[in-house]
């Protein structure tokens, strides 16, 4: 937690002093290399833009230009910190600008009906204000945050409509455990290409992973809807993961 | 598939597909409880957990943006002014000490001790864990130490999650945050850790089908 006076800020152009120091030591630490999005699947997902964070996220460009090196995902981190620290409602709307439209294409790729779809965007960006103080950049970048609080969203949801009575919440690891140092050089090399690392997949495990994401199936629903064997759909799933250097253990 | 590899490898985390399923929110009550009770209890699982928020977040950030009305923005905005940010920002901070895995809380509270466990036979305790999905039963198995399951195979899948101790069965050794799963092919024996016992969370999708000593198990394994 930081707290910030107003001359501070004014100093900054608006930007938190601290979250500024943070920030150069973080990419000092580990440059990050460039986003790029390249992942055109036979799911309907297409992802050719080139178009980074920064560019929507207007009031900041300044200050961009000033702190060079600033990845747009570390922006959008200092609006939630922004948020929890004043209650700052222009972050938020900037958090809004780049997020409500993506979250709204997820959920319509779910086929909610337009109206559910957009209860699930608002209350998703709700919770982001709410739980702004709990966000820690040094655990998941903010999509990443926002793809879980869309996720248990949407559990809650199913929940009403009689489907299990799950407490989301009660599923996060509120702590992320020590890591072994293998896998802690996985993540860092990998976190920044995941897109890429799909691209890679072989079509049919890459759908296999489009499927659950986008349409929230279980390997079980994509084994009845394909007529694929369980046992295909299960080891299109483990190569899949593999390939992703997702390792679980060895129970094959 | 079962477990035959009994090889150097001494890992038994759990198939991909069911972190999958959990990761994405498809996963069914009794199965995303034993897949997060193993995300709770075992590091590699975690980070693997975390590696696919990841993924969700990046296919996030890839998707065509869709516009939304222009009084969505308002309406937010509007519930904003209603509930300021929480700031009990550090939940690991307010988080009490229990051997029970917070996704287990819920379900029996913050003790294993205080459990109205129901004796099954003698060093076998059972606590029924109410889940709102049908079709499955959901339990807790307290076994003592050196004591041995009875042989038993299975009509449908039974997933087992150690939370303390450990148990031996043809399949491997099972530690804690380590799960197994047995299908229709497995026949296994499980025997509890002859100086700890064994503390798991077992969810069936079908009755148990006993092949070894019959009798006092087949029971309350009927009534899923």
């Amino acid at each position: 937690m930081f707290h910030t006076t107003h001359s501070q800020r004014a100093e900054n152009n608006g930007f938190p002093y601290t979250m500024i120091d943070k920030l150069r030591h973080r990419t000092f630490e580990k440059p990050e290399p460039t986003r790029v999005r390249s992942v055109d699947t036979d799911m309907g997902f297409s992802a050719k833009k080139h178009i980074p964070f920064a560019a929507l996220s207007m009031p900041y460009t300044a200050m961009h230009s000033e702190v060079p090196n600033l990845t747009s995902s570390d922006i959008m981190a200092s609006h939630v910190k922004a948020i929890a620290a004043n209650a700052d409602r222009k972050a938020f709307e900037m958090l809004y600008g780049y997020y409500a439209p993506r979250l709204r294409s997820w959920c319509l790729k779910q086929r909610l009906t337009p109206e559910t779809a957009e209860e699930l965007v608002q209350e998703t960006l709700i919770s982001v204000w709410r739980k702004a103080a709990s966000f820690d950049v040094d655990k998941a970048s903010v999509s990443t945050w926002l793809f879980t609080i869309l996720r248990n969203k949407r559990i809650d949801l199913l929940r009403k409509e009689n489907r299990p009575a799950l407490k989301p919440e009660d599923f996060e690891i509120l702590q992320e455990p020590e890591k072994p140092a293998d896998l802690c050089m996985i993540e860092a090399t990998e976190a920044h290409s995941v897109n890429t690392s799909l691209a890679m997949l072989p079509p049919e495990q890459r759908s296999m992973i489009m499927k659950a994401f986008f349409e929230e199936k279980s390997h079980s629903d994509i084994a009845l809807e394909t007529g694929l064997p369980l046992g295909t759909v299960k080891s299109r799933i483990r190569l899949a993961l593999m390939r992703l250097k997702i390792s679980i253990g060895t129970q094959l | 598939m079962t477990s035959h590899n009994t090889t150097s490898f001494n890992t038994y985390t759990m198939p991909s597909e069911l972190l999958l399923d959990f990761a994405t929110g498809a996963a069914l009550e009794p199965i995303a409880l034993a897949v997060a009770t193993v995300v709770h209890l075992n590091p590699a699982a975690a980070s693997a957990y975390h590696r696919l928020n990841q993924i969700g977040g990046e296919l996030l950030d890839s998707l065509e943006p869709t516009a939304g009305s222009d009084d969505s923005l308002k309406i937010i905005l509007a519930h904003l002014a209603d509930s300021p940010p929480d700031n009990d920002a550090d939940f690991s901070c307010t988080q009490h000490t229990s051997a029970v895995p917070v996704p287990l809380r819920a379900y029996v509270g913050d003790s294993f001790e205080a459990l109205p466990w129901n004796n099954l036979t003698s060093g076998v305790d059972e606590y029924v864990i109410k889940t709102s999905q049908s079709g499955y039963r959901t339990s807790l198995l307290r076994i003592a130490p050196g004591k041995a399951m009875p042989h038993h195979g299975h009509a449908g899948e039974e997933l087992t999650v150690v939370i303390k101790g450990a148990y031996d069965s043809e399949c491997g050794h099972f530690t804690v945050g380590d799960m197994e799963v047995a299908n229709s092919d497995t026949k296994h024996k499980p025997v509890a850790d002859a100086v700890n016992g064994c503390l798991c969370l077992a969810v069936l999708s079908a009755p148990v089908q006993l092949t070894g000593f019959v009798g006092w198990f087949i029971n309350p394994f009927l009534k899923v």
